[in-house]
């Protein structure tokens, strides 16, 4: 058996699987398999795309008609609303349109009065979703499904790749995982997590068995305007740059959909609250503080051995 | 790119709080629990029962195959009439299916087909002294030529739980017209590891034999109708092997006999029509077995079929493919099929002297025989747009998901002979007129 891995990029990340194999030829259709359903799911719910659902979604805002979408979709929207709901907001797939306003590459604070207009579009509570029909009611808002659709490729992924009969495995998606199943011998995959200072350095590794691990940090995106960064995380409750949380949150947990949801919304807490929020919803947490202290269930452990470097999204 | 590098140095984690999703999970708050439980209700992650689906993707294919039959041996044939040439066939086939809505799909099939050659007509004593009076085959005097038209179109309704499926057909030829109707539902169980499938169809065909003049023996008209039933269960026995049992059961009725065969006796007093019972009852059962070899991405398909009619036919059918994945485009698969079958007990290759029962046939295929095919098949990924971007000029005719495109070529012998099958089959009675065929066919399939 060989660790063969297969790296490709797709939702404007790097991407790997790396699956156990007798060869690279056994292993190769399942992981261009795997290639293949990213991009389906990429070109379903990609905003940057003209055809796909995501922009017909989009289109439709301001229509009373609204759209009829397919299970997938219903089943992510329904996941969407049980995110929101649970993170109290923090979690808003609405919230993509903020994005208009926040322009990094302007090195501008947005207009106080832009920004209110901007954040009138802004609510997951306003958009009307009964299955199978999706109302967006106000001209120009926006659903945007780069928040979960990753984390949820990544598990459909691996599902796929155990239902093609690969046992061993490991799926990335610019850095969310999704194991299809540990080592041959049982053990646990070895996952670096990137100092968000330093990227180049791993601040702790994590054994993960099974399951998903997503990691969020503010090191992703940001601009400085005289003198104070303002990363790329965008609270949907108030449509400001959010500045108090930590660096970066990683979470394990049975999917990596699960983890992903969870880790953008402890970022959107204080730094001082973050760990008491993890730890009431029972997540496997690590975060890294801005100043640099490692904390949570996942800290300290760090196998001298690694498997996997998580990538670091890519700036775009 | 194996981890025996950076092995060592594996330890347990020293504190407890270390431990992590390898170790157990925390109780998870009640927010993690919603949020996996929805999780859980999306298709295709870990956990969930998936949904049957139609197709997400249009898919059309097209093919061409030429048949071709062996002449036939002239040790075995009646050389004063006929033509030794035997049947040549070409079909076009054309298939698409097509996503008609969330719940439904589309397949509509199209065939088209060219056939010529001589056929076997009736089997004569041979008289050459010291023959020992074999059977020798006697061809058709004048070449047939005909074409056959094919329409089937079929509905698919998908539930959570299974589909149910609609289809019709029919089918043209100058001297014959075949419509058909069926009805099927398939349901899952057990997590989807069990499927049953019920279906069952009717058709009515009817028959206007070409020159009946030719023979008082061949009818103006002839038309019969029949009730086909099916039942088959599938099980996933391991993640790697899945066994499936298919019973089937048809009655017929009306004209079944053949208007272009005929019999005769050892001293040649009259060339007589072929007559059949004016019923048949058929029933076979179908086993099964699918085994994917994951270290090497090959699969190995065996499948058993029993056949017997109340005409007195028996078969055994056994089949073995590999399906055996090269590279990431190439698959080649042989197989290789073995028959055998008794015969109907009304076959008599020649009739004994002054004796005419009113149930007859020479024709081989109700002959005792057995027979050998081997096939080999290589299907071909020519072309793979499902990752990248369509060009301009598929787009400019609305394709821009992605296209696949998959040749595959095929040949394949058949051989069949007296000696082939289970059953001692004595020169008397065995067929001349058994086929030894070559089949070349090439399918190119895109789905957009």
């Amino acid at each position: 058996m060989r660790l063969e891995r297969f790296e490709f990029r797709a939702m404007g990340s790097p991407c790997a699987i790396s699956l156990w194999a007798r060869s690279r030829e056994a292993a190769a259709p399942v992981a261009r398999a795997g290639a293949r359903e990213v991009d389906r799911l990429e070109r379903r719910y990609s905003r940057y795309r003209e055809a796909s659902l995501a922009s017909r979604i989009n289109a439709s805002a301001g229509s009373e008609a609204g759209v009829e979408v397919d299970d997938e979709t219903a089943g992510l929207l329904d996941f969407a609303a049980t995110a929101y709901r649970e993170s109290g907001g923090r979690f808003d797939a609405t919230s993509g349109v903020l994005r208009r306003v926040w322009d990094l590459k302007s090195g501008r604070l947005p207009e106080p009065a832009a920004l209110r207009e901007t954040l009138a579009l802004v609510g997951w509570s306003k958009l009307r979703w009964e299955r199978p029909r999706l109302v967006l009611p106000l001209p120009g808002m926006q659903l945007d499904w780069g928040g979960f659709v990753k984390e949820y490729a990544a598990d459909r992924v691996a599902e796929l790749c155990r239902v093609m009969g690969v046992g061993s495995g490991l799926v990335d998606l610019g850095g969310d995982l999704a194991v299809v199943g540990p080592h041959p011998d049982g053990s646990p995959w070895i996952v670096g997590i990137r100092n968000p200072r330093c990227p180049a350095e791993a601040i702790a590794r994590i054994e993960l068995r099974a399951g998903g691990l997503a990691t969020s940090g503010d090191y992703e995106r940001c601009m400085i305007v005289d003198g104070v960064r303002y990363p790329h995380l965008l609270d949907p409750r108030t449509g400001e740059s959010f500045r108090a949380g930590p660096a970066s949150v990683s979470v394990t947990a049975p999917h990596c959909l699960v983890a992903g949801v969870t880790t953008t919304t402890a970022m959107l807490h204080a730094s001082a609250e973050v760990e008491g929020f993890l730890r009431a919803a029972g997540a496997v947490h690590l975060v890294v503080h801005q100043d640099g202290r490692v904390r949570g269930s996942l800290a300290g452990s760090a196998p001298a051995r690694q498997d996997h470097g998580i990538g670091l999204p890519a700036l775009v | 790119m194996t981890r025996r590098a950076s092995e060592e140095g594996i330890g347990k984690p020293e504190q407890e709080e270390t431990r992590g999703a390898a170790f157990g999970l925390p109780r998870p708050g009640p927010a993690l629990t919603a949020l996996t439980t929805s999780a859980l209700a999306l298709p295709g992650i870990a956990g969930s029962a998936r949904a049957d689906a139609p197709i997400e993707r249009a898919t059309s294919s097209a093919s061409f195959s030429y048949y071709k039959e062996d002449k036939l041996s002239p040790s075995r044939f009646e050389s004063s009439v006929g033509s030794r040439e035997r049947y040549e066939v070409y079909t076009g086939q054309a298939r698409f299916d097509i996503p008609t809505s969330k719940r439904t799909d589309l397949g509509i099939g199209l065939l088209y087909e060219e056939m010529s050659g001589a056929s076997p007509w009736y089997v004569v004593a041979d008289t050459t002294p010291g023959s020992g009076g074999k059977p020798l085959q006697v061809m058709s005097g004048a070449t047939i030529e005909d074409r056959r038209f094919d329409l089937n179109v079929d509905l698919d309704f998908y539930m959570d739980s299974g589909k149910d499926t609609l289809s019709g057909g029919v089918s043209l030829e100058k001297d014959y017209r075949s419509l058909s109707f069926g009805i099927g539902t398939e349901r899952n169980f057990n997590d989807k590891n069990t499927t049953l499938s019920l279906s069952g169809a009717a058709s009515f065909d009817e028959i206007f034999p070409t020159d009946p003049e030719l023979s008082t023996a061949r009818p103006a008209a002839g038309e019969k109708w029949s009730v086909d039933v099916f039942a088959g269960l599938s099980q996933i026995l391991t993640r790697a092997s899945t066994i499936a049992l298919t019973v089937n059961y048809k009655h017929s009725d009306g004209y079944l006999s053949d208007p272009y065969k005929a019999i005769t006796d050892v001293a040649s007093t009259g060339i007589f029509s072929d007559r059949r019972p004016d019923t048949k009852e058929q029933a076979s059962f179908l086993l099964r077995y699918r085994h994917h070899i994951e270290p090497i991405t090959a699969s190995i398909h065996g499948d058993y079929r029993f056949y017997v009619d109340d005409w007195g036919v028996v078969s055994h059918t056994v089949e073995l493919a590999w399906y055996q994945n090269f590279l990431e485009w190439l698959t080649i698969t042989p197989s290789l099929r073995w028959y055998s079958q008794s015969k109907a007990d009304f076959y008599e290759a020649v009739l004994p002297a002054g004796r005419l029962p009113s149930e007859r046939s020479s024709d081989y295929r109700l002959s005792p025989y057995g027979a050998v095919s081997w096939k080999i098949k290589a299907d071909v990924e020519l072309l793979d747009l499902a990752r990248y971007d369509a060009p301009r000029w598929l787009q400019a005719i609305g394709i821009s998901e992605g296209l696949d495109l998959i040749g595959s070529l095929s040949y394949e012998r058949y051989l069949s002979d007296g000696d082939f099958g289970l059953v001692d089959v004595n020169e008397a009675e065995e067929a001349p007129g058994l086929v030894r065929f070559h089949v070349v066919a090439f399918t190119l399939t895109g789905r957009f």
